[in-house]
């Protein structure tokens, strides 16, 4: 019932009071008490209430309910305090504000108080003591406002601001940091430049040359102070000069780490303005001072000398010459190369090497390629498969061909030198037919050879038995007569038969050493180790018979061993001593020296016999050695005129020589060789 | 009493040379006992007992062979060969008759088991030597009775 009347009265009480209080405003001011009780109770977002002087609460506005959750009639009569958190009523906090309100006429404080159901909020606080005329406390007028909101938000900055500057504070000394290394970088790098190997050049955006190196200052002959902040161009030879700004602009607008003027030949330009092939790689920085352009230089004018030379050795190499890349596609050929394949230089250069293999060979062709990029070593192509190149025309030739890696800043190459063997196989095959028909014609003649040995062999065997058997028959029946029927012939006729087989017999020697001599030309010649002395000793054993009588004297001088096979080399010593007893028949003493002396052809021995016989005028010394010849008449001299052609075959047989010096009765000497290593010449 | 006991068989073609040896073998009254073939192969069946000596007994002889080299149809080597390799016949000795004794044949009949050769015209002496050579005295001595004064 109160709280229903009192609430319009309630309000109108205090509202009355309001004026009188001296702060909100003129007692003397003429108020609706109507309007001001609508005003403060439509007021939502302010709790205005009344405090009696203990503060006990008086009067609710609609905003104290809002904003604290109690209805008037909960809470008209309880003490102010119950606003207050549990630690504010313990420090007495609500009597503090009183006090201090009713001392000082106003308190405004700004803290957390409690709402009904216990949750706190950030209120603005301002308590009016109200007095009346007299100056008696009459209460106290306190208006709430719900700052939470404000309240978070503030914190929010504040705490924002704590962050903000923090970060500002990180910064600042990250900035620092930084300041540092780029002051060390810089050093760093100003160092890595001036040792660099080449010589390297800084310029700005403008062309002007900020930073150089001592290679730089002897490469281009200038001193430091000369160049820096100097345009770049005073380094390019003038006859460039003028392109290069636009070339420098072009770069800074597309700035990348990458080579100088690809596909053109660059030049420096010294002081002194002599001119020198370079190599330059670029590369942009960006730095404080905008963008940079970093060169190196490198003096390429041994390299270029090294690629001339190079390059006029493959020019001047009598073959075809032609270098691939690692995709096989050729980079360099040589005239001798246009000539062999009938393509221009300018149509073969940057096209696949396969161009130049015949269509039959082309599809195999880069597998082999690439293996031999995979495995380089000089080796030639294809060994064991004939290589065949297709000129422009189309048509094949057969070729030989080198391959040599190189390996090139622009990376690996092969270098192939082609040669054209089409002659060599045209001669080869020529060779080949020629060396066919010799052999044809070899194994012809052989056979002819051999047939005609036979026939000879056949001749030889007739001659022995068929010659023979006449003979033997003549000297058989002529031997029984002169036997059987001695009694019966007269002297006369028996002589006559003597002479039949005198004859029978001579001819029967003829035949003996023409057969002899012809077994000769097929007998095999057994080298081996002799004594000539030995061999000397027996023939002049077994020619004792021809010493008997007469007053020989021979004189056998040392002879050294010699190669040669012993029983032919006997015949050869037999015929001559026994020529040379034969020849001094008619002296009174036959003088007959044997020895050797040392030949004017290397490793090999003169042997000869030398008698004081009859001798022979040298003008028939070339009939000496023929198959019956004779100089003497065989009556004065029996023999067949063999002997001395036997000698000579065997001589010759041995690969000697043999020869006479002679004058009619002065004597004779034979000398004879038995070829070279015979014997270890002293 | 000799005709079926040959005591030796001399195989030559050249009628001179017959001639001459059997002079010698007559001269020596040994030429009952020589039998002449003409050519290789009537030696042959001469010395197997086949053909025309098919009624011989091929354990009566002959005694010795003097052999030709150089014969009709069938040559000398291969005679000696088929004789000395027949073991019937291989201990017949056999002198093999040569027209030079440079003859290439000479070694050849060496390798095929010839005993010894000699040298034509066949004369008794050359024939003595070899036999003696040979050691064949028992044939001189056989002869002998025949051959004596």
């Amino acid at each position: 019932m109160q709280a229903a009347n009192g609430k319009h009265r309630g309000f109108a009480t205090p509202v009355q009071d309001v004026p009188e209080s001296g702060t909100a405003g003129n007692s003397s001011l003429p108020l609706n008490e109507e309007l001001l009780r609508l005003a403060v109770g439509g007021m939502p977002d302010y709790a205005i209430i009344m405090l009696d002087p203990q503060g006990r609460v008086g009067t609710w506005n609609a905003g104290a309910e809002r904003i604290k959750g109690y209805r008037a009639e909960e809470i008209i009569g309880h003490h102010f305090s119950c606003f207050h958190t549990d630690e504010a009523i313990q420090q007495g906090w609500p009597k503090t504000e009183l006090a201090r309100a009713t001392a000082e006429g106003r308190f405004e404080d700004e803290g957390w108080r409690v709402r009904k159901d216990g949750s706190k909020f950030w209120a603005n606080v301002i308590i009016t003591a109200l007095r009346d005329d007299t100056g008696d406390l009459k209460g106290f007028s306190k208006v709430t406002r719900d700052l939470t909101e404000r309240k978070l938000a503030e914190d929010a900055i504040r705490k924002l601001n704590a962050e903000l500057e923090e970060r500002v504070r990180e910064r600042t000394a990250e900035l620092h940091a930084a300041v540092d290394e780029r002051r060390r970088a810089e050093g760093k790098f100003q160092l890595v430049v001036e040792s660099a190997p080449n010589a390297m050049v800084m310029i700005d955006r403008d062309g002007r040359i900020i930073l150089i190196n001592a290679q730089t200052e002897k490469l281009f002959g200038y001193m430091r102070d000369e160049l820096l902040g100097q345009p770049v161009e005073l380094l390019v030879p003038k006859r460039f000069r003028s392109q290069h700004p636009e070339y420098r602009t072009s770069f800074l607008a597309n700035p990348a780490a990458r080579a100088m003027g690809v596909g053109r030949d660059l030049f420096g330009q010294r002081k002194d303005g002599s001119e020198f092939p370079v190599e330059i790689g670029l590369t942009p920085i960006e730095s404080d001072e905008g963008l940079l352009v970093l060169s190196a230089i490198v003096d390429i004018t041994e390299r270029k000398r090294a690629e001339q030379k190079f390059r006029l050795a493959v020019e001047s190499a009598p073959n075809g010459m032609l270098m691939i890349n690692a995709e096989g596609r050729i980079v360099l050929i040589n005239a001798q190369t246009e000539k062999l394949f009938g393509f221009a230089r300018d149509e073969l250069l940057g096209q696949p090497v396969e161009l130049l293999v015949p269509a039959r060979y082309r599809e195999k062709h880069p597998e082999y390629r690439i293996g031999f990029f995979g495995d380089p070593a000089a080796r030639s192509m294809g060994t064991g498969r004939d290589l065949y190149g297709q000129r422009k025309d189309g048509s094949e030739f057969p070729v030989e061909i080198g391959l040599m890696p190189i390996e090139t800043e622009e990376g690996r190459l092969v270098l192939a030198a082609i040669v054209d063997i089409t002659e060599r196989k045209r001669a080869q095959e020529e060779i080949r037919k020629f060396s066919e028909g010799l052999e044809q014609r070899v194994a012809e003649r052989t056979a002819l050879l051999e047939s005609a040995n036979k026939e000879l062999e056949a001749f030889s065997y007739t001659v022995s038995h068929d010659l023979r058997a006449p003979l033997r028959a003549i000297d058989g029946f002529s031997r029984i007569v002169m036997e059987d029927f001695a009694p019966l012939l007269p002297a006369e006729a028996k002589n006559y038969l003597q002479d039949v087989r005198a004859n029978t017999l001579r001819m029967g020697e003829l035949v003996d050493d023409l057969l002899s001599f012809a077994r000769l030309s097929r007998q095999p010649v057994n080298k081996e180790f002799v004594a000539p002395q030995w061999i000397v000793t027996q023939c002049l054993e077994e020619l004792q018979s021809q010493k008997n009588g007469r007053r020989v004297e021979i004189r056998v001088a040392e002879l050294p061993p010699c190669q040669a096979d012993p029983s032919l080399l006997k015949q050869v010593w037999f015929n001559l001593i026994s020529n040379a007893l034969k020849y001094t028949g008619k002296r009174e003493t036959a003088l007959i020296e044997i020895g050797c002396q040392p030949s004017a052809e290397p490793q090999q021995q003169v042997y000869f016999v030398k008698d004081n016989g009859v001798g022979f005028n040298m003008r028939y010394a070339h009939k000496l050695f023929g198959v019956f010849q004779r100089l003497h008449a065989s009556e004065d001299y029996e023999g067949t005129g063999v002997g001395l052609a036997i000698v000579q075959r065997i001589v010759n047989r041995h690969g000697g020589r043999i020869w006479a010096e002679a004058a009619p009765d002065k004597g004779a000497t034979f000398f004879f060789t038995l070829g070279e290593g015979s014997t270890n010449a002293r | 009493m000799r005709a079926n006991c040959v005591e030796i068989l001399l195989v030559e073609d050249n009628p001179n040379d017959v001639k001459l040896a059997m002079h010698a073998f007559e001269t020596h009254n040994m030429a009952n006992s020589v039998h002449v073939a003409r050519d290789g192969a009537e030696a042959l069946e001469f010395i197997f007992c086949t053909d025309r000596y098919a009624d011989r007994k091929i354990h009566s002889g002959p005694k010795m062979i003097l052999l030709d080299l150089k014969l009709p149809l069938v040559d000398g080597i291969e005679v000696l060969r088929r004789a000395k390799g027949d073991p019937r016949t291989q201990r017949i000795p056999i002198v093999v008759m040569t027209s030079s004794k440079e003859d290439r044949d000479i070694v050849e009949s060496y390798k095929l088991g010839v005993n010894s050769y000699i040298v034509k015209p066949v004369d008794f002496g050359q024939f003595t030597d070899a036999v003696k050579q040979l050691g064949y005295y028992w044939l001189l001595l056989n002869q002998s009775p025949i051959a004596g004064p």
